[in-house]
């Protein structure tokens, strides 16, 4: 079994931090936590109770600037950065936003059989009612963008859902470096954490590396609900969940195909919190 | 081991077809092939016969009308049942169309880990696929089509390459027979009858795989030698662009080629593609 590092980009509640890291040590016991604070926040570490045990828990002292949709991939890097100074031993580093909670056990197991899981759409031309919105040519031809394509001779990005990708520590550390070539420790004015993994994992697929999907279930591109019943199916991960795309958002990338096997954890919004403690308090696990 | 009944519609070049049951003799030995041949076509039945000489071979003695781009599920069923009929042995229907190739062996053991393959795209106007028709959405028989498995809308998806258990694809039949008539409906109906039927299994916690058939239709990706020896190694992804009004590739993107076992197009004539996959045959 793989040892995980989650890198974590806390939302500033430490009710909903305390829910993910006692998720994370339930279902991926063994398991680092780093999490980083937006600049400004006045959350503190102390403030989450240690109930949990968790003596892996390590807070990121760097505190960047975060701003919505404007890219938070510098605080992943800080994170990875961070676990790497604290000679903290894992394989693999898992990406989490502050809605993400696991769902079940065996994720260890699971990524030790690909390098990378992420969802990779290439840049879209196309016009259409579900292009995506962070496919636009300023992006592309954005001086850190070039020099960050350049690194990888590749013409194009890609781009997929920020929630739930997981890299080899190895794979990670040459994005780190590929970022830190390119970027800046701040807002880039798009989702690089959105954009940069998926085109690194796109490199990688081309030159013959498997690549899995994300292993985070989100239903934010989705004309759906996260019910109980939705909650139950990825427990169980047989079959497939079916719901239009929203206009002009990334595809969801779970749907329309039986991949929920390969599903640990559920982005889930504040008023849903109560479905998942009913569905996780009913499962075998619990 | 799983045995395969391979669903083949034809309509022209009765030499290529041969070529074609050669590949797959060589490539998924112990399969049986059900031929259909297109009302169309009438004048090569002999020809057709001739080449198409096989102990494993079906040929089809009903010859419904074909037309491009109106449907030919009801060609798949007719050759379901008359597999049955002549008592044929197989667990599993593979659909496939007459300019693709098998490029590696292994799919009867693939098959057997799976009920179904199929791709299934949920009705979606926003998806900038032609296969998405408001027509279509509310034509009566696909309208009881779709109530009659507890949905609201249809499921679409890529026709070549599908297969389903000899027990769904026996479900499928039934509802076409029961909705729609032994003839071209006016759309894709290979796209849309098995897809939806597989949703609606899928609902209830069915696992279905994708095709096993490459396409290189929906994107600016052309089946090369380069690409076929990926495919055949199993490693790594593919990444294109999408061609508009297209239906999105069920296996670009993502690591797949473990599941892929047929390419489309190749040529229905002697070109350098279709003989470096018969150079795979050695």
């Amino acid at each position: 079994m793989e040892k995980l590092l989650f890198s974590i980009t806390a939302n500033g509640s430490p009710e909903v931090l305390e829910r993910q890291i006692s998720a994370i040590d339930r279902f991926s016991p063994g398991s680092f936590i780093c999490v980083h604070h937006a600049r400004g926040s006045t959350f503190r570490g102390g403030d989450v109770p240690q109930s949990s045990g968790s003596c892996n828990v390590f807070f990121n002292p760097n505190s960047y600037e975060i701003r919505p949709q404007e890219g938070v991939l510098h605080a992943h890097v800080s994170n990875f950065q961070h676990a790497v100074a604290q000679s903290l031993d894992f394989d693999k580093i898992v990406l989490f936003s502050a809605e993400d909670l696991l769902i079940k056990s065996g994720l260890g197991e699971y990524t030790k059989r690909f390098t990378t899981g992420a969802q990779t759409e290439l840049y879209e031309s196309i016009e259409t009612a579900n292009n995506w919105s962070v496919f636009r040519p300023e992006v592309l031809d954005s001086a850190g963008m070039k020099h960050f394509l350049s690194l990888l001779g590749l013409p194009l990005f890609a781009g997929g859902q920020a929630e739930g990708q997981f890299f080899s520590r190895r794979v990670f550390a040459h994005l780190e470096r590929m970022y830190m070539e390119s970027f800046p420790m701040e807002p880039c004015g798009f989702p690089t954490e959105q954009i940069l993994p998926p085109t690194l994992n796109m490199w990688l697929g081309f030159t013959g590396t498997n690549v899995s999907l994300p292993i985070t279930f989100t239903a934010a591109n989705a004309q759906m609900d996260i019910s109980e019943a939705v909650l139950h199916q990825l427990k169980t991960g047989d079959g497939a969940l079916h719901a239009r795309a929203k206009p002009r958002s990334l595809r969801p990338v779970h749907l329309g195909a039986c991949v929920l096997k390969d599903v640990y954890a559920v982005s889930l919004p504040a008023d849903r919190y109560e479905a998942w403690e009913n569905v996780m308090s009913q499962s075998e696990d619990g | 081991m799983t045995k395969i009944l391979f669903s083949l519609p034809v309509h022209e070049m009765p030499a290529i077809v041969r070529d074609q049951i050669a590949n797959i003799n060589y490539f998924c030995p112990g399969s049986t092939i059900a031929i259909h041949i297109s009302a169309g076509a009438a004048a090569l039945q002999d020809e057709f016969r001739r080449e198409c000489d096989l102990p494993n071979v079906l040929i089809n003695p009903s010859s419904y009308e074909t037309r491009w781009n109106a449907g030919l599920l009801h060609t798949h069923v007719s050759n379901y049942l008359y597999a049955l009929e002549r008592g044929a042995d197989f667990d599993r229907v593979v659909l496939i169309s007459s300019n693709e190739l098998l490029v590696k062996p292994g799919l009867s053991e693939y098959v057997s880990k799976y009920a179904m393959g199929s791709h299934v795209q949920i009705y979606d106007l926003a998806a900038d696929w032609g296969g998405f028709r408001t027509d279509v959405a509310s034509d009566m028989s696909v309208r009881n089509f779709v109530a009659s498995l507890g949905l609201t809308s249809y499921f679409a998806g890529q026709a070549e390459g599908q297969f389903y258990s000899n027990r769904i694809f026996a479900r499928i039949a039934r509802l076409f027979v029961e909705n729609f008539p032994m003839a071209p409906c006016g759309f894709n109906s290979e796209e849309v009858i098995p897809p939806t039927v597989a949703a609606s299994l899928s609902m209830a916690g069915v696992n279905y795989a994708h095709p096993i058939t490459f396409c290189d239709y929906c994107t600016a990706i052309k089946i090369t030698p380069e690409l076929i020896d990926q495919i055949r190694s199993g490693n790594g992804a593919v990444y294109a662009q999408r061609v508009p009004r297209s239906m999105r590739s069920p296996h670009i993107g993502v690591s797949t080629f473990d599941g892929i076992f047929s390419v489309k197009r190749v040529p229905r004539e002697e070109c350098e593609l279709r003989q470096y996959i018969r150079g795979l045959m050695t």
